[in-house]
């Protein structure tokens, strides 16, 4: 029997009795019920599994549950507050998703960047890099890019 | 009761008994739950075209007691909008208020079939709009006609006195009824011919709408086919071997097996499935069957095992200009050879293209559920085609079709990847062996490394221009592999040898004579799979590369030269829109980058692209230029939702610019590079395809054109084909050497 590994989980204590080893993404959706969060590569380099450690952005292939064990891990269920409605809005207004599968990742990660940009507002060229760095295959990018742009209250983003 | 209807729709109410068979018409009942069975509407359309589907049976739409309107959604959602799309044009017929519009995917049910794909239920080619979009217009147009009839009942006047808004019917003097109130009254037996009635006003087709799964894919809670494994259902990985159809022998399962989580290692002829409690175990465990040395032995077939992309593309240069070699005649007009041969000015020229894959995000996954006593099994899963993810898994089973339900779930992308989707077999001989349920999964590094991948080509095109620099005679061959071939074998030999998805994009709008286009089918050593776009990925590349080079050759613009040979208005027309949008013909740029320009009719749609380069400076790694922008006019008939339109052609222009600048399969000794799990030497799986990022991907600028046609056309893959080689003349501009072979990077 494996020992209990706690965390926080979307702000509640949370114990995963799963190997130490496992992917954090993989236990989330294999072992706590949140399928939210998806994955593509398992090599760290797509983003699609993109959640927040302790309030940053993490890709959670890359973290194992050990890594995580007493951090807070917040994932696309339980992204909460007044930035996340806005994106979420400007997400459905822009007609941002198209099949989704990234989408998650792609909110938890510009919802980081979002916290960064309220203070330190960025440029055309650093919205577009700083953003595209979570892959999408049907090529939602630069509508993620106008999504975010319209959050910040800008007109032209390109 | 039942008479038969003067038209080909057929339609009843839902408080009849169930199914008196007419030929086209209908009485069904759909029972919903909370819903009262007095006042649960049918409508069915029948459909006088087609031999072996019958959406006759299938049931387009069920008015609520309440008024609200349910719309049964025929295709696939995996990303392209077609359940809100769909559904904005039987709701625009009905003149529902779409906030009363609640939209249900259709059930597993071949009623639901598209004729493009012999009946079966498969969404594909660009052609869901196109096929469903006049039965679900038929289908609103009855209803509407019924609850018209039902209101003229009520207040005992003409019908022809009488309108509709969205969601009620009007009487001249001011009194309405709503749907809701005539509900009950609706009799679609006696529904007068929807031709004759003037249709509602344009509302909710050509008027954009969020798209109805938006929301839910930005909370997490929407659900896709590898989010559906209960956690008591095991879950599979596969492990290949080097080379395509590589035959396992499992010395030992020992490694894998002592790994926690790991339940059963099974050979399978072909692979060997490692079974597992959880995801992370069933990677342990084929990691671990990889690193035991000896555990597992592969024997290869040795024709597999001797392929070589780039050798293969060496001999097919060779075998496209051998005209003594004939393969299937697509066109034949006039004489081209003759006319080639006597032709002054001449250009001949041979265009390649390597291994690309559709590499869709979500893993290729099905859940296989076998029913007890062998009655088959019940499936769920992310697939283009619930009909073949069927014929498969009833092969693997080695049980009869009808004993397979396969229920789709919303797909993590497809791109063409999941109409034979790899993991419905897999899943049921695993299944099988067992005698329980498992979800196979083909990661995305495990579908680079195995799975189908669209076939290198070889496009010799040559042409003649006449003494006033216009086009007198073309000949286009195209050297491939096919996928109707590996398929549906039979069926390609029956037909010639002719594979329409290898051949789409041959036929160019150009005015020109004497045509001669070929396909010859040579297979390669890989597995051949829709990608996107399909042929035109490689013949549009082809034809456009050369026009722009007859352009040169005629001492003509590239837009004037192409405008002077079609004589479409609809084709004259986008390439004047961007023209206009992207400045064509302004004059250099001051950051020195320049424009290219390309055009094709392709899905029914009409698309002229232009795409911007600009060079990097001296040093800089390859490619050595950047596409900051692309621009597209399309004229894609009616557009039912715009802005999933420009979306899609947004999309595809992304994953055509990846296919064009850098992603790539090479193959050598059967060995693919990128490889896969445990592959020596190779490129780490998905991360070494270098699949392209929103970083690199250009600015795509759609513009819509309305050409009058009023059936909507496709528009799922228009965006592709394009930008290599709009992208390739903006280099020859530059000054650089004309590209012949993708990727250009």
């Amino acid at each position: 029997m494996l020992a209990a590994i706690s965390l926080s989980l979307n702000g509640q204590p949370h114990a995963l009795a799963v190997d130490p080893a496992m992917p954090l993404v993989l236990a989330l959706r294999d072992h706590a019920g949140l399928t939210g969060t998806k994955y593509s590569c398992l090599q760290g380099a797509c983003g699609v599994c993109t959640v927040w450690l302790d309030g940053a952005p993490a890709r959670s292939c890359q973290v194992t549950v050990a890594d995580a064990a007493g951090h807070d891990v917040t994932t696309i269920e339980g992204q909460q507050g007044a930035d996340a409605d806005a994106l979420r809005q400007a997400w459905v207004a822009g007609n941002v998703p198209q099949c989704g599968w990234c989408q998650s990742g792609q909110l938890m990660h510009a919802a980081a960047l979002l916290k960064d940009w309220r203070r330190r507002p960025p440029d055309a060229r650093q919205l577009r890099d700083a953003l595209g760095a979570v892959a999408c295959r049907c090529g939602t990018g630069q509508r993620v890019v106008d999504a975010v742009a319209a959050v910040l209250g800008r007109q032209d983003p390109a | 009761m039942i008479r038969r209807a003067d038209t080909s729709a057929g339609v009843a109410s839902g408080s009849a008994p169930p199914p008196a068979a007419g030929p086209r018409v209908t009485r069904r009942r759909l029972l919903l739950g909370g819903a009262s069975a007095a006042v649960v509407l049918a409508v069915g359309v029948g459909w006088r075209a087609s031999a072996a589907p019958s959406p006759e049976r299938a049931l387009w739409a069920c008015l609520l007691p309440d008024g609200r309107l349910e719309v049964i959604n025929p295709a696939i959602e995996m990303g392209q909008g077609a359940r809100t799309a769909l559904a904005r044009v039987l709701a625009q017929s009905a003149d529902v208020d779409w906030a009363q519009v609640v939209v249900r995917d259709a059930p597993y049910d071949d009623a639901y079939g598209n004729a493009r794909f012999g009946g079966r239920q498969v969404t594909a080619d660009s052609s869901a709009m196109l096929h469903y979009a006049p039965l679900l217009q038929a289908a609103g147009a009855r209803l509407r006609g019924a609850l018209l009839a039902a209101a003229a009942r009520h207040w005992r006047v003409a019908l022809a006195g009488l309108a509709t808004a969205p969601g009620r019917v009007l009487h001249p003097d001011g009194r309405r009824l709503s749907y809701a109130e005539l509900a009950a009254a609706v009799d679609l037996t006696d529904a007068p011919d929807p031709a004759g009635l003037p249709p509602p006003l344009a509302r909710w087709v050509g008027v954009d709408t969020p798209r109805l799964d938006a929301a839910d894919k930005t909370t997490g809670a929407a659900r896709y086919g590898t989010d559906l494994r209960p956690a008591d259902v095991p879950v599979a990985l596969l492990l290949r071997g080097p080379s395509p159809g590589a035959r396992p022998t499992l010395v030992s399962d020992a490694a894998a097996r002592a790994v926690p989580g790991v339940v059963a290692v099974l050979p399978l002829g072909d692979a060997v499935a490692v079974v597992a409690n959880d995801t992370w175990a069933a990677l342990q465990g084929r990691r671990a069957l990889v690193a035991a040395s000896g555990a597992l032995k592969w024997a290869e077939q040795p024709e597999a095992a001797a392929y070589d992309s780039e050798a293969t593309l060496a001999r097919w240069q060779a075998l496209v200009e051998d005209v003594g070699v004939s393969g299937h005649t697509v066109r034949r007009q006039g004489d081209a050879a003759q006319a080639l041969a006597g032709a002054g000015s001449r250009l001949a020229m041979s265009f390649l293209t390597r291994h690309v894959a559709a590499l869709p995000m979500e893993p290729l996954n099905a859940l296989v559920r076998p029913r007890l006593a062998g009655l088959g099994a019940e499936v769920s899963a992310s697939t283009q085609a619930p009909s073949l993810d069927m014929r498969a898994i009833a092969r693997a089973m080695k049980t009869a079709p009808p004993l397979i339900t396969v229920n789709r779930a919303l797909v993590g992308g497809s791109f063409g990847r999941r109409v034979d989707n790899s993991a419905a077999a897999d899943a049921a001989r695993i299944a099988k062996a067992l005698g329980g349920p498992v979800q196979a999964l083909w990661l995305p590094e495990d579908d680079l490394a195995h799975g189908l991948v669209r076939s290198i080509a070889v496009v010799r095109v040559e042409a003649a221009l006449d003494a006033q620099g216009r086009l007198a005679a073309w000949r286009h061959r195209t050297v491939a592999d096919s996928t109707i071939a590996r398929m549906f074998p039979d069926r390609f030999e029956t037909e010639g040898r002719r594979d329409q998805t290898m051949v789409d994009g041959q036929e160019h709008g150009y005015r020109c004579a004497h045509q001669q286009i070929e396909y010859l089918y040579r297979p390669t050593g890989l597995p051949n799979g829709f990608v996107r776009g399909v042929g035109a990925g490689f013949n549009t590349w082809a034809i456009e590369s050369l026009i722009d080079e007859l352009a040169v050759l005629a001492g003509q613009d590239a837009l004037a030269f192409r405008l002077a040979h079609l004589d479409d208005d609809r084709s004259r027309r986008v390439l004047d829109v961007v023209a206009q949008a992207s400045g064509w013909g302004r004059g250099p740029a001051t950051d020195g980058s320049v424009l290219g320009l390309a055009f094709m009719a392709f899905r029914g749609s009409l698309v002229a692209m232009v795409a911007q380069v600009r060079p990097l400076g001296q040093g800089a790694t390859l490619p050595d230029f950047e596409v900051p922008r692309l621009w597209a006019a399309v004229d894609c008939g009616l557009a039912v939702q715009p802005d999933l339109v420009k979306a899609q052609v947004e999309g595809a222009a992304v994953m055509g610019t990846g296919f064009a600048l850098q992603e790539v399969i090479h193959v050598r000794t059967g060995r693919r590079q990128p490889g896969g799990v445990g592959d020596a030497g190779s490129a780490a799986g998905w991360a070494g395809y270098r699949p392209i990022y929103p970083q690199q991907a250009p600015r795509v600028e759609v513009v819509l054109v309305d050409g009058g046609e009023r059936r909507p056309q496709g528009v799922g893959e228009i965006g592709l084909p394009l930008v290599a080689p709009a992208i390739a003349n903006a280099l020859v501009r530059l000054g650089r050497p004309r590209p012949t072979g993708l990727p250009l990077g």
